[in-house]
């Protein structure tokens, strides 16, 4: 599995796709989390600069310190009327649908977002205590607000603050009427929502009065908190925003020396980061089981023009050797291998046609004769004959044996030079006593032919490194060759010459020649000219194959020149022996002579 | 019966041919593709044993050229006996494949038997009557009775057998009973009938003037 195509594809395409998703969701996940964080800052943010501006329409003995009866005159009124008022819904929370009720639970589906003013219509009975400060009415209508209204916050916490109305933790208001015209009801086209929402994240608030006293607070509001400003120089107008355990907390100091405190709870966001990490992560897990299956499947087409390449390999056999692959319908990354492989099929059926007529040809050589010897010798044991007859049939069958013997000793050379298993035992050899040889033992059979045998060879001694068995058989069979191919009255010329450091032997002939388009093939083994000439001859149809196997045995070249009816030019190459052996081993003694 | 042996292998060729005449064949001989297929058009043969790998042509190539005009039975005799090299013989129209070696017995078999199915005979015994000609053995019986006939005599009495009720000329009884090296006299067929007449009965072979003779059922 690890080691196929498929396999490796497959993991890797996995392991890219798992690695581009973990980067992916880690993105995402930061990009939510610094926004939510962002978001809860600046609605915090908000909600303090909204108190801030509020308080600045409180008369100032109400806020620097506590108040005292002194302050108010009989049938002041200013109890009543004080009030900040709601916290405009861009300060508010919203759940991320739109909730309603909040912590009393109101089940009655509002229309938009959860309007303070709204909230007011539904009476203040069911508001939690309302601080028992003075109120006292804003100076103006709501819109004081909207000049306090964060710019910065485009999309503001109406869309997704999670927080219901927290009515109750507001300054609650005493006069719907008044209140609705502060702030008119909203219609942003929010979702109708309902439901519980049992993790609201809360916003509380503080404001101290200059002497530290409480001047109104958030039921929520830890009452443990001290009117501080943390790390601040007096006259510092900054809100400070410090950030613990789910909480962003945001301290300002207010007009007239008060301190604002707002705290909001961040719980209900990390969840919600918490449940879109989850999300992000089951997503990536569904993705990665939808990619890894498509990539089993995109890797099995890539793969497949293999398996067909493979199939059609594999039906390759010895007796089918024609088929070959389609490289049309294969991807140009593939039409390579395809082809190389169709050649390779295609030097292999070549050479399997090869070894079938080799098999076919020396069969056919061998039963020739046999079937000689089988018919002569049932005609003779047919009925009796006269001595003369039996005589006859002996010699046929002598000569029939002879024929197959030679035959069945080229093959077995051949076959020996083929394995690489002839015993050459190189020594220098003079290429012109060998020569002599072979034209002493040949002339008796030229001269039968009346054909005149020629020689010219060199004052010099020609020494090749040979084995002298073998080397004899090279010059024999060609002359051997030109003798039963060259009519009556032609002339053989033999010549021995030495070219630089090769030993030339060329056997030249008056012969009928040679097609050029046969002189390629000449060399091959049974290779015939005309399918029955060498037959008539005597031949078997491997004396050339013999002599290339020889000469290249002993490192030599041979070649063939022919023109149809002006007679052929065999040419063999042989390396000297002296440049090879003589100087190296021997002379250096004394370093003074070099032959 | 006069066959033509085409055989680039001098020696099996006499050997072949001496077998064949020594059963009663008339045997013409040819040493390469050319001169067989010249003597293959020539003269009418009863069946033709051709070698595949001759000189000049090839037996392929004779077949191809004699099948144009003749339908002598051809009995292919190769050492190349691969399925495709038999395949490729029997269809370019031999009619039989015989491979190197061989046994000569088997070679007369199949020469029999092409040339009977050449006459469109079942057996190799022809019943004219009473007569019994037995063309393996080369034996006539009458009833019981074995008849001693010479090996022309037989031939004669097997070509006028395998043509009954046919006239056969002397031209044809000439060429079926000697061979293209036989000096024959003209009057050697006359011989032979008379002698036949003798031993088979007066009547037995009709003559037709001008003609030729012809055997009766």
């Amino acid at each position: 599995m690890i080691k196929s195509i498929r396999g490796r594809l497959q993991w890797w395409y996995g392991a890219v796709y798992a690695l581009s998703i973990l980067a992916f969701g880690l993105l995402v996940y930061w990009r939510a989390d610094r926004d939510a964080h962002e978001r809860a800052t600046l609605q915090a943010v908000s909600t303090v600069q909204y108190l801030d501006v509020s308080l600045r329409n409180v008369p100032p003995h109400l806020i620097r310190h506590a108040p005292q009866d002194s302050d108010f005159g009989p049938g002041d009124s200013i109890r009543e009327n004080f009030t900040l008022g709601p916290l405009p819904p861009e300060f508010q929370f919203r759940p991320p649908r739109g909730r309603d009720g909040g912590p009393e639970g109101e089940q009655r589906p509002r229309p938009g977002r959860p309007d303070f003013a709204e909230y007011s219509e539904d009476g203040p009975g069911s508001n939690p205590p309302t601080p028992d400060e003075h109120r006292r009415p804003p100076r103006g209508p709501g819109n004081d607000f909207r000049p306090e209204r964060p710019d910065r916050d485009p999309d503001g916490p109406r869309g997704n603050g999670p927080n219901g109305p927290p009515d109750g933790r507001r300054f609650p208001p005493e006069e719907g009427d008044r209140l609705k015209a502060v702030r008119p009801p909203a219609t942003n086209g929010g979702p109708p929502s309902d439901g519980d929402d049992s993790r609201v994240d809360r916003m509380e608030f503080v404001v101290w009065r200059g002497d530290g006293s409480v001047l109104t607070r958030s039921d929520g509001m830890p009452l443990d908190q001290a009117a501080v400003m943390p790390n601040t120089e007096q006259g510092n107008p900054a809100p400070q925003v410090s950030m613990n355990r789910g909480e962003i907390e945001v301290t300002k100091r207010g007009p007239h020396g008060s301190v604002i405190r707002v705290i909001r709870s961040f719980d209900r966001d990390l969840s919600n980061l918490h449940r879109f990490g989850i999300q992000i992560s089951g997503m990536a897990v569904l993705t990665l089981v939808v990619g890894i299956v498509g990539g089993w499947w995109i890797s099995g087409r890539i793969v497949r023009p293999i398996e067909m390449i493979s199939e059609t390999a594999a039906q390759i056999s010895a007796t089918s050797l024609n088929r070959r692959i389609e490289t049309i319908a294969l991807d140009q990354e593939l039409i390579q291998l395809g082809t190389v492989l169709n050649a390779t099929f295609g030097r292999l059926e070549q050479s399997f046609a090869r070894l079938t007529q080799f098999t076919a040809d020396a069969s056919h050589e061998l039963r020739t004769p046999l079937a000689v010897i089988q018919c002569q010798m049932e005609l003779a044991l047919g009925k009796p004959r006269t001595p003369e007859a039996y005589q006859q049939t002996l010699e046929i069958c002598l000569k029939s044996s002879d024929r197959m013997r030679s035959l069945i000793d080229g093959l077995l050379l051949l076959a020996r030079t083929d394995a690489e298993r002839l015993e050459v035992r190189p020594v220098p050899v003079d290429l012109r006593d060998v020569v002599e040889d072979a034209i002493s033992q040949l002339q008796d059979k030229a001269t039968a032919a009346e054909i005149e045998l020629e020689c010219l060879v060199p004052e010099d001694n020609l020494k090749v490194l040979a084995d002298s068995r073998f080397l004899a058989q090279i010059p024999a069979n060609l002359i051997d060759n030109a003798i039963q191919h060259t009519p009556a009255g032609g002339k053989i010329s033999l010549e021995v010459r030495r070219e630089g450091d090769k030993a030339v032997l060329t056997v030249r002939d008056t012969g009928c020649g040679i097609a050029a388009e046969h002189i390629p093939h000449l060399f091959e083994r049974f290779y015939r000219i005309d399918a029955g000439r060498s037959r008539r001859h005597g031949g078997s149809g491997l004396g050339l194959a013999i002599c290339r196997s020889l000469v290249e045995a002993h490192n030599g070249t041979i070649t063939c020149e022919s023109k149809l009816g002006e007679g052929s030019v065999f040419q063999v190459c042989l390396p000297i022996a002296s440049d090879v052996e003589v100087p190296v081993i021997e002379v250096p003694v004394d370093g003074k002579s070099h032959v | 019966m006069r066959v033509l042996v085409v055989e680039d292998e001098p020696d099996l060729l006499s050997t072949i041919a001496q077998v064949l005449r020594e059963d009663g064949y008339a045997v013409d001989e040819a040493a390469d593709g050319q001169e067989g297929l010249f003597k293959a058009t020539s003269w009418e043969y009863d069946a033709i044993v051709l070698d595949l790998l001759m000189p000049k042509l090839t037996g392929w190539q004779v077949l191809e050229a004699l099948r144009k005009t003749h339908k002598t039975p051809v009995l292919i005799l190769t050492a190349r006996d691969g399925v495709n090299d038999r395949v490729r013989g029997l269809d370019g129209g031999a009619d039989d494949y015989l491979s190197k070696p061989f046994h000569l017995v088997e070679l007369k078999a199949r020469l029999r038997a092409i040339i009977r199915r050449s006459m469109g005979l079942a057996s190799s015994e022809i019943l004219i009557g009473e007569l019994a000609v037995d063309t393996k053995a080369k034996t006539v019986r009458r009833g019981d009775t074995q008849l001693l006939l010479t090996p022309r005599e037989f031939s004669l009495l097997e070509l006028l057998a395998l043509h009954r009720g046919q006239v056969v000329s002397r031209t044809q009884i000439y060429e079926s009973l000697f061979d293209e090296n036989e000096d024959s006299l003209s009057n050697l067929v006359d011989v032979h009938v008379s002698n036949l007449r003798r031993k088979l009965g007066k009547d037995f072979i009709t003559t037709r003037r001008g003609q030729g003779y012809i055997l009766h059922d």
